[in-house]
């Protein structure tokens, strides 16, 4: 069987985008959760908070590619660059067909859609739409970019499955190598924060509304005090390569994917099954060949919401028991969408790397099923991990990744 | 009203800040493809930028045939002229 091993990641965050120092910021506790003063203006949007990213500079890219690209497919062209820095992938690997691009977002971009429906129902009129508005709306917009940014000439695919598409991208791109039809995958995910996003959330009942006084106590979870989603932006990319590659060029390994599973729960679109997220995290380790026990730490999804947090803690026990230390991010990023996957792995590598794991921010009485919570940096050391993300429409993606021994 | 060097002087300023050009290099003999690199969807963008800020409309296929900055100076300096008369007549 093909061994498919990291080599490099690059993030975009509301934390910032250099892997280690986003993962320092973990430990000490940072929150990028601010009030974002345009959502005051909406009528009927009860969210006020939400997570931008800062000092992102778009300069960085040509402007014959970023003409095209909405702010999401910037920020995923930024964090695939930095990791193919990290990777030290030579340039001339991209056209050799063998370079794959699996990578996706929510939706295209909202804000390019904004801007088209502004542009046609104030006038009446198409006449004054740009010609790129379609490139930064239609759903492969980060793919394709990706691909046309770095000259990769191998597969692209665009996972479309909202939250779980940085994952899921993993997933794909690690069945590709395992397949044989690249060397090399780009995967992750990219989301630009938006009315669109925040109001998602908000009409289902899902999105923390307020908080104006102390946007960074939200969003809480697993908190008996979770009160929903805090919609945030970013970027991820982790960059695969079979592992003869890697060693052909001799590449610095950051880990090792072990197993990918999914599943979809098929009975309700915005309220999730236990069922269904044990089964991707069961069909993850099956496809790793590990049992629960061999897993020193379970990165959760958990994003703050009432029922999503205690359907993911009842599922991730029903696996894992109550030993295995569990934590999310959502409380320091708020919610990157389809970046928050990526992201996660890239900490979860460094918590192996250092031995150290990030606790859940906002995390204070927690009232979900027994799972091994902990809200401060807890010193262990990690073999190999888990990652969990869901979505809306059922998706449940879980990815197993480890040392490279 | 604008007279034909402010007309000029306004595409240029488009040219500069809507396609990133160093301004020394928006003259009238530039070959917008092989001197500026702007392409096919540029001119798409450059005719919105042009009608957002002159009140004409262009003609999309004159547009697409546009090789050099010169021939657009003449294009619309001549249909501003154009629309100016339109005003001044009625007014």
């Amino acid at each position: 069987m093909t061994r498919v091993v990291v080599t490099g990641v690059g993030l975009v965050t509301p934390l910032g985008s250099d892997p280690d120092s986003v993962f320092d910021a973990l430990l000490a506790g940072a929150s990028g959760i601010e009030v974002i003063p345009a959502f005051a203006a909406i009528e009927g949007l009860s969210v006020r908070v939400g997570g931008p990213v800062h000092g992102f500079e778009p300069q960085r890219i040509p402007r014959k590619f970023r003409r095209s690209m909405a702010r999401m497919a910037q920020y995923a062209a930024s964090a695939a660059a930095d990791a193919i820095a990290q990777a030290q992938l030579p340039d001339d690997r991209f056209g050799s067909g063998r370079v794959a691009v699996v990578a996706g977002s929510t939706t295209g971009s909202p804000e390019a859609m904004e801007e088209f429906f502004r542009e046609y129902i104030s006038t009446g009129s198409v006449r004054g739409v740009s010609g790129t508005a379609f490139l930064r709306v239609m759903s492969h917009t980060v793919a394709a970019h990706l691909a046309l940014v770095f000259g990769a000439t191998g597969p692209v695919h665009s996972p479309g499955c909202a939250c779980a598409v940085s994952n899921q991208a993993v997933g794909m791109g690690y069945d590709l190598l395992r397949l044989g039809r690249a060397d090399v995958a780009l995967c992750g995910g990219a989301d630009e924060l938006s009315l669109l996003g925040a109001v998602t959330f908000d009409v289902v009942g899902a999105a923390s509304r307020g908080w104006l006084e102390n946007p960074t106590a939200r969003p809480a979870p697993f908190d008996r005090s979770r009160d929903g989603v805090v919609v945030s932006e970013g970027a991820s990319m982790i960059l695969l390569e079979t592992l003869e590659h890697a060693e052909e060029r001799g590449a610095t390994i950051l880990g090792e994917v072990l197993g990918y599973g999914e599943s979809c729960d098929a009975t309700h679109m915005s309220s999730p099954e236990p069922d269904g997220m044990s089964l991707a995290m069961e069909r993850a380790l099956g496809d790793a060949g590990l049992a629960p026990a061999d897993v020193d730490y379970v990165n959760a999804h958990a994003t703050g919401t009432l029922v999503g947090d205690a359907a993911e803690a009842l599922a991730t026990h029903r696996v894992f028991g109550s030993t295995i230390p569990v934590s999310s991010f959502k409380g320091h990023f708020g919610h990157t969408l389809a970046a928050c996957g990526g992201i996660e792995i890239a900490m979860s590598l460094l918590a192996m790397k250092r031995g150290i794991l990030p606790p859940t921010r906002n995390l204070r009485d927690p009232d979900v099923a027994d799972i091994r919570l902990f809200s401060e940096p807890l010193k262990t050391p990690v073999h190999r991990f888990v990652s969990n993300n869901f979505a809306f429409g059922g998706m449940n993606v879980s990815v197993v990744m480890g040392r490279f021994t | 009203m604008q007279d034909a060097e402010q007309v000029i002087a306004e595409l240029d300023a488009i040219l500069v800040n809507q396609f990133e050009l160093e301004a020394g290099a928006v003259t009238p003999e530039a070959r917008l493809r092989e001197d500026l690199d702007l392409d096919s969807l540029d001119a798409a963008d450059l005719l919105i930028a042009i009608e957002k800020r002159f009140p004409i409309r262009l003609d999309d296929e004159a547009v697409r045939k546009f090789t050099t900055v010169g021939e657009i100076h003449t294009y619309v300096r001549e249909l501003v002229a154009a629309a100016n008369q339109g005003t001044a007549a009625v007014g």
